[in-house]
């Protein structure tokens, strides 16, 4: 378990022990308000998957703001636990469940949520249907429906349509819909990544008409991974939700293909070591910020280079070596190349206005994976 | 929110994700080391960050051929340890905000602590905390010697900061310490040996400069599990800081006489086409950050990708892998699989023998 030094709110963030894990709620507000404010008036919603941070405090205030839907979705059933104790009455799960342990824990939380599965094939259907039943609850099911080549999801339209009739005609089980998970933002110009979300996108409402048309309603189409091209889904007749996990947050690897949201959340490390001219070591490695997805940036200094190359030691450069002006005690503020990563971290997460702690938030999901 | 599980419950009953520790492979190679530094003046100072569990630390030191102390890379993970009993730690670390400084002090007052400086400011900074609280905080100097991270640049710095350290009230002057990691793998014994004694070069003349100018060198301390069976052949060295054998990682497979003791298991969720199956192990679960994981067993079997929500595992022929199967990976960075943990579960015989909280876990502080 973290064990930093605690202050009470009111609390200079320049006082907090290192390596400390940030949120401005400024920027974080301002980036909610920016997404949410796109859906106002559409016919989709914005659905947190706050497997990105983790945090119950901060998806209830995702959740505030107008533009969000009824609830949010995790990547298992730890953390839909965690979420649904801390009052969140609609749970998506978007991981498939494979086993009688975790279908019977879902099923619990069944009877005082709304908790929505997904599938993607007929033994899951099967496996899904006597977990209900034995409980005697009816789970929400949406059928997986593949967009990206690497992930999970029914594969052309017979299969989906298929599953959704097995579905419908299952005991325990009621069809709401479909859900997908596009890939990575991935490689390319941004005009070569929005042809792909459109692409991805028209393949996923092709599926859900297809479901429509053999005589089946659909209640939801929920579309995730879509941080860096929430509009393109979010503008589509046919789809009912956008799911994005970094948006209130943003990190280094979002920051270049979301202009108009901000870092919100950031690391604030110590100088422990001077060794070089041009070098710092910092508090910050690894085990603090990750590496997983890339490493940190030094936040509003692009003339300097960041790396979480060792375990518990950060790197800070020069670009070419030149004299570096911090010393021994400084504190530099990092931005994660991946936020989730970030918070998979932490046990805390300080949350800060013009520089001053405001609230100290448990991250309660952390470590929740099965 | 992680459920314990019941010591006698099959592998194959065990929820997923999961860390598992062969307790079988983790004892062995506990013996290795114990059988190498038994009858040493060499001794092997086990860093904790791997496991980041009292309890197999107190394994460690029981089995013989350590200093009876730790290494631990970070204030609040020696607080655990000490906590827990053990009487001796050196945190291989640079410590120097005021607040952190005071804990460290008051930890000194507890136990037999040191900490690593390569500057007269952190000099500066740990003699007003440790005189502030009437602590005496021991000091070693850290040398850099491949990494380019911490440590003197220069044997000439050497003598002139133990001088400083020696004549700052509050700190006693130990020795120094370097730390090493391989920049491939050497399976060859004789060529281990050769590089790691370009290693052990500096921090052996930094010794003999500090003590040219008069001060007793106490420690030095260095090496790692690449380097545990050549460094004690080394003349100077006091201890060997080894943490990776605990549970040793892919990459050090060269290393024969170790055994891989930490594999996360996984469960198939979904086997959207042929060649490719999505397992229930995330990233996070894991932690990737260099190669992907090695799928044990793998059948033709590899990780095309860790992502958040989980694995992506294919196949050149047909899948083998269906969904509820489970599957095994290895990871290549022990300790950053072991830090995403609370706990993790020991097993022998295909059976659940005990569970360890990973006490330290998160102690980044």
């Amino acid at each position: 378990m973290e064990r930093p030094i605690t202050k009470p709110p009111g609390t200079p963030v320049d006082q907090l022990d290192t390596p400390a894990l940030v949120v401005d709620l400024d920027a974080f507000e301002a980036n909610v308000e920016q997404v949410h404010g796109f859906f106002r008036g559409r016919a989709a919603t914005m659905r947190p998957n706050v497997h990105s941070h983790k945090t119950p405090a901060i998806a209830h205030r995702q959740l505030a703001v107008e533009g969000a839907a009824s609830g949010v979705a995790v990547v298992s059933v730890g953390e839909a636990e965690v979420f649904a104790s801390a009052g969140i009455g609609d749970i998506l799960v978007s991981m498939q469940l494979a086993s009688a342990g975790k279908l019977a824990r879902a099923c619990a939380l069944a009877r005082t949520c709304r908790i929505s599965l997904i599938a993607d094939n007929e033994a899951t259907v099967t496996a899904y249907a006597s977990a209900a039943t034995a409980a005697g609850v009816t789970l929400d099911i949406l059928v997986d429906v593949q967009t990206h080549p690497h992930r999970a999801g029914a594969v052309g339209l017979g299969q989906a349509v298929a599953l959704a009739k097995a579905i419908e005609s299952t005991l325990g089980l009621r069809f709401v819909g479909v859900f997908t998970a596009g890939g990575p933002i991935g490689d390319g110009s941004a005009a070569e990544l929005r042809k792909r979300d459109e692409q991805a996108v028209a393949t996923f409402v092709a599926t859900r008409r297809a479901i429509e048309a053999a005589g089946l309603a659909v209640t939801v189409a929920s579309y995730g991974n879509s941080t860096h091209a929430y509009d393109v889904p979010g503008a589509t007749d046919g789809v009912t939700e956008v799911r994005s996990g970094a948006y209130p947050l943003i990190d280094a690897n979002h920051a270049p293909h979301c202009p108009g949201l901000t870092p919100a959340a950031k690391l604030m490390a110590t100088i422990n070591s001077r060794p070089e001219l041009g070098r710092a070591i910092t508090d910050c490695g690894q085990k603090a910020i990750g590496r997983d997805f890339g490493g940190p940036q030094v936040d509003l200094r692009p003339d300097l280079v960041a790396a979480a190359a060792s375990a518990e030691h950060g790197l800070v450069d020069t670009l070419d070596g030149s004299p570096l002006e911090m010393a021994i005690g400084d504190h530099v503020w990092l931005i994660p190349a991946d936020v989730s990563t970030a918070f998979a971290l932490h046990d805390l997460v300080y949350a800060a206005r013009s520089g001053v702690v405001e609230a100290v938030w448990p991250i309660t999901a952390r470590g929740a994976f099965a | 929110m992680n459920q314990r599980p019941t010591p006698g419950t099959f592998i194959d009953e065990l929820e997923t994700p999961v860390l598992l520790i062969d307790m079988d492979a983790m004892e062995h190679n506990i013996g290795v080391i114990a059988a190498r530094y038994r009858d040493t003046d060499v001794k092997l100072r086990p860093h904790v960050k791997n496991h980041k569990s009292p309890q197999i630390a107190w394994m460690q030191i029981s089995a013989g051929g350590t200093v009876g102390g730790i290494v631990a890379a970070k204030v609040a993970e020696a607080e655990v340890f000490v906590e827990a009993g053990i009487p001796n730690v050196l945190i291989a670390n640079q410590i120097v905000a005021p607040d952190k400084v005071r804990r460290l002090a008051s930890l000194a007052k507890r136990a037999d602590v040191m900490v690593a400086v390569d500057d007269v400011e952190q000099v500066r900074r740990l003699s007003a905390g440790a005189s502030e609280l009437g602590a005496t905080i021991g000091v070693v100097i850290e040398v850099n010697t491949s990494l380019r991270r911490a440590g003197i640049r220069a044997v000439e710095q050497a003598a002139p900061l133990a001088q400083a350290i020696a004549d700052a009230p509050g700190l006693r002057f130990k020795g120094v310490m370097s730390h090493q990691t391989p920049t491939e793998a050497y399976p060859d014994r004789e060529e281990r040996l050769r590089n790691g004694s370009e290693y052990f070069d500096m921090v052996i003349e930094a010794k003999l400069a500090i003590e040219a100018a008069g001060l007793p060198v106490e420690v030095v301390s260095t090496g790692e599990t690449w380097t545990y069976d050549v460094a004690p052949t080394v003349p100077g060295i006091t201890e060997i800081e080894g943490g990776t054998y605990i549970v040793m990682e892919a990459p050090y497979a060269y290393m024969t006489e170790f055994r891989l003791a930490a594999k996360v298991m996984g469960t198939v969720v979904s086997r959207p086409s042929d060649h490719l199956a999505i397992g229930d192990v995330s990233v996070e679960a894991i932690g990737a950050p260099g190669d992907m994981p090695t799928v044990e067993g793998s059948d033709g079997v590899r990780v095309q990708a860790m992502s958040l929500e989980g694995t992506i595992l294919e196949s050149n022929g047909p899948m083998p892998l269906r969904v509820g199967d489970r599957y095994t990976l290895l990871t290549h960075q022990q300790d950053m699989t072991m830090n995403r943990w609370d706990q993790y579960v020991g097993v022998r015989d295909g059976r659940v023998e005990a569970v360890f909280e990973v006490t330290a876990r998160g102690c980044h502080n």
